[in-house]
């Protein structure tokens, strides 16, 4: 059985046929195991219905509706995703969900007409972090009586935060168009954890009904008010990457990428055929998987990379087991980033290729 | 959906963010480096892994001073180079995957092929592979000249190396190549005193292999840093420049060249009076030499960057409010368009054209 697609330009796939070892690909190849990937999506509705909270994937990591179909599957997991752009939202509106959050505002006048286009599709939320942007909505309300609701991220970090929190949700409760419907919170992985406590519990007296919605997979485990939060928008953890596993341990590398030595100049590196434009290394670089069928991959010490290579240091006594030609797998240290550089997922199933998957949300960016 | 926009848009009324070039600063640079060309034996060969896009090749090719080619850096770069009527290419990476291997070699039937090589094994593979297609493809010797990746790293490498590859039959060593790296901000002295020494080494292999009687048509060396420098270096036949095009800010010392590629952004959020989030990140720009200048104004800096978006901090003289556009120049160019599928061309202030990068994702 072959596979057939026809590419017209951007990444060049060659016909491989499905059943061979993922091996055997061209590379560099961004794989996708399909059992670890279920495996990981069910361990964290695991965590997510022991700290009770539902969860909102956030498909802009990966990118990919058939990825999104496996989170959406999951026995804590809303039928509703987030994208961070209206433009990836487009592309979600066909699978029917029951509803589209817009992280990133739009601002221009035909991204709002864009955006009250969508809303006539599906039910949208858009996140905002200022007055302005409700005005802006309100402006280019169409008369046709779509609505779209309105989530309120506090960005700002002025004692009246609050004051200006309240008048978003004023401002929306006088338009008949646009509804409010509650806040969102960002846990970063990097900066200290906030306490939104005292902000949720103001909002919650005035508007009992109000959504509160983390933002950040790591929330699961640390938001310290969880127990005030109604919903979790995460998405890294289908295919979690390097910072995500030190703090996931009892998720699986689902997601890798395979690439090829393509020369072995001295004794002691080697370099392959994947840099920068491969792996997306702005926030780090990938390590190397260990394979138990090339011993010598535990020792591979990645140093540099450049856009288009990878040179990777080797014990010397290393030298004789390492061919030109073979292939090893590595672990981006931003998955989301790693995405982005391609077009198409391989996705494997027991080290078999099973099919070509496209990454529908790459490059809709506005 | 990429959503091209209409010809004639105005910059002010473009989804945000998108890729921009300046076709006038583009102009600029492609003329500075015909006109420096026209007057040397040495020509440019353009690096078309820097955009990507078969119509700017052909531009580059058709504006002069190059050696009617160009440089790709993978086998699918060079594929959509070929398809799209570029007639000579030189693949700057060593190829040895017998799939790539066979892709090379259906382009050396249509289309004049070089290869970087640095191994005997690698030349028998090409060679071999050429023979079942009975076409001949061009190897070049890479030479290791400090940048700690592919390359011979010594003169009796290269020797043994060029030795060897005479007993094969569908391949043809056609010449030398290296590439090296300069870092901080040199000046002219600087540039050419660097640039020399490390040239230095593949001409000096370059003179060993000719005494030995082989023939070298091709000495490829330099870049943008040291275009010039190699241009005048006797032997040097051709240079692989590819930032000096679309420029980057890791560049900004090579003042005769212009910032021409920019990503478009625009003011989404203001959390203080002296912050702004612009809805451009690291998905759209490259910080892999640091992060993106803001074009015409220094007091407005990057100073943390997200997937999606980016902080920068506000200057006291500064006015910035939500809606406001801002661009951003990139440390790193070539990882940048790699991130895009089409070029925006202003001209004036308006949308001139929109070119695919039709190479875009081709890293196999």
């Amino acid at each position: 059985m072959w596979l057939f697609i026809y590419n017209t330009h951007m990444e060049q796939l060659i016909f491989q046929s499905l059943g061979i070892k993922y091996y055997d690909l061209d590379t560099p190849a961004l794989l996708i195991d399909v059992d670890l990937l279920i495996s990981n999506i069910q361990k964290f509705n695991d965590l997510a219905e022991t700290a009770d909270i539902s969860i909102i994937p956030y498909s802009s990591i990966h990118g990919s509706k058939d990825i999104l179909k496996y989170q959406l599957q999951g026995n804590k997991t809303l039928n509703r995703a987030c994208t961070n752009s209206i433009s990836e939202a487009e592309e979600l509106v066909d699978l029917g969900l029951q509803k589209l959050t817009i992280k990133s505002t739009p601002i221009s006048k035909n991204q709002i007409q864009r955006l009250w286009a969508l809303s006539q599709n599906t039910h949208v939320d858009v996140v905002v972090t200022d007055p302005q942007h409700v005005t802006n909505f309100q402006q280019a309300c169409p008369s046709t009586g779509e609505s779209l609701g309105i989530i309120i991220q506090p960005v700002s970090q002025s004692p009246d935060r609050e004051k200006s929190i309240i008048t978003i949700i004023e401002s929306c409760l006088s338009s008949p168009n646009i509804q409010y419907e509650g806040l969102l919170l960002e846990e970063s992985l990097t900066l200290p954890k906030e306490d939104y406590s005292s902000l949720i519990k103001l909002i919650r007296s005035k508007w009992p009904e109000s959504e509160i919605i983390a933002l950040g997979d790591l929330s699961v485990k640390n938001l310290q008010e969880i127990h005030l939060v109604d919903y979790l928008i995460a998405g890294c953890y289908p295919v979690p990457d390097i910072p995500y596993l030190v703090n996931f341990p009892e998720l699986s590398i689902s997601a890798s990428v395979l690439s090829q030595i393509i020369s072995k100049p001295t004794r002691e590196h080697l370099v392959i055929d994947s840099g920068h434009k491969t792996f997306g290394t702005d926030l780090g670089i990938p390590s190397v998987i260990h394979d138990t069928e090339h011993e010598y991959s535990r020792t591979l010490k990645p140093l540099k990379f450049s856009a288009e290579h990878g040179a990777i240091k080797f014990d010397e006594d290393q030298f004789d087991q390492i061919t030109v030609q073979d292939k090893i797998r590595l672990l981006p240290n931003s998955m989301e980033l790693c995405f982005n550089q391609f077009d198409m997922m391989r996705f494997v199933q027991s080290d078999t290729f099973i099919g070509y998957k496209k990454i529908t949300g790459r490059g809709l960016y506005s | 959906m990429n959503i091209k926009p209409q010809i004639g848009t105005h910059i002010n009324d473009l989804d945000t963010p998108c890729l921009i070039i300046d076709l006038d600063q583009l102009e600029t640079n492609m003329n500075y480096v015909s006109d420096f060309y026209s007057r040397r034996s040495s020509k440019m060969r353009p690096h078309a892994k820097n955009h990507k896009t078969p119509a700017i090749a052909h531009m580059q090719i058709n504006n002069g001073g190059t050696v009617g080619g160009v440089c790709a850096s993978k086998v699918s770069e060079a594929e959509v180079m070929v398809n799209n009527g570029i007639k000579s290419v030189l693949i700057t990476s060593e190829i040895v995957d017998s799939l790539k291997i066979s892709r090379m070699i259906a382009l050396a039937k249509r289309a004049e092929i070089n290869v970087a090589i640095d191994s005997f094994q690698n030349a028998k593979s090409i060679d071999s592979i050429a023979n079942k297609f009975n076409v001949e493809v061009g190897l070049i010797i890479e030479i290791e000249t400090g940048m700690g990746r592919c390359g011979v790293q010594d003169a009796d490498e290269a020797l043994n190396l060029a030795e060897s590859i005479k007993g094969l039959h569908n391949v043809s060593l056609n010449g030398l190549m290296s590439h090296q790296t300069i870092s901080g901000e040199p000046d002219l002295e600087t540039r050419h005193t660097e640039a020399k020494k490390v040239i230095e080494k593949v001409i000096n292999i370059k003179k060993l292999l000719e005494s030995r009687g082989f023939v070298l048509p091709i000495i490829s060396t330099g870049e943008t840093w040291s275009y010039d420098v190699a241009a005048d270096i006797e032997g040097v036949t051709e240079i692989q420049g590819g930032s000096y095009l679309l420029m980057e800010t890791d560049y900004a010392y090579m003042t005769e060249f212009q910032q021409v590629c920019k990503i478009l952004g625009t003011v989404i959020s203001k959390p203080t009076i002296s912050s702004a989030i612009v809805n451009v990140g690291l998905k759209h720009i490259s910080s892999l030499r640091g992060v993106p200048a803001i074009e015409g104004n220094n007091d407005i800096q990057v100073v943390d960057m997200a997937p999606s978006s980016s902080t920068v901090s506000i200057g006291d003289q500064v006015s910035l409010e939500i809606g406001d556009q801002l661009s951003f120049i990139p440390s790193q160019q070539d990882a940048m368009v790699s991130r895009w599928n089409q070029f925006i061309c202003i001209r004036e202030q308006s949308v001139e054209n929109v070119w695919d990068i039709q190479a875009r994702g081709c890293i196999s």
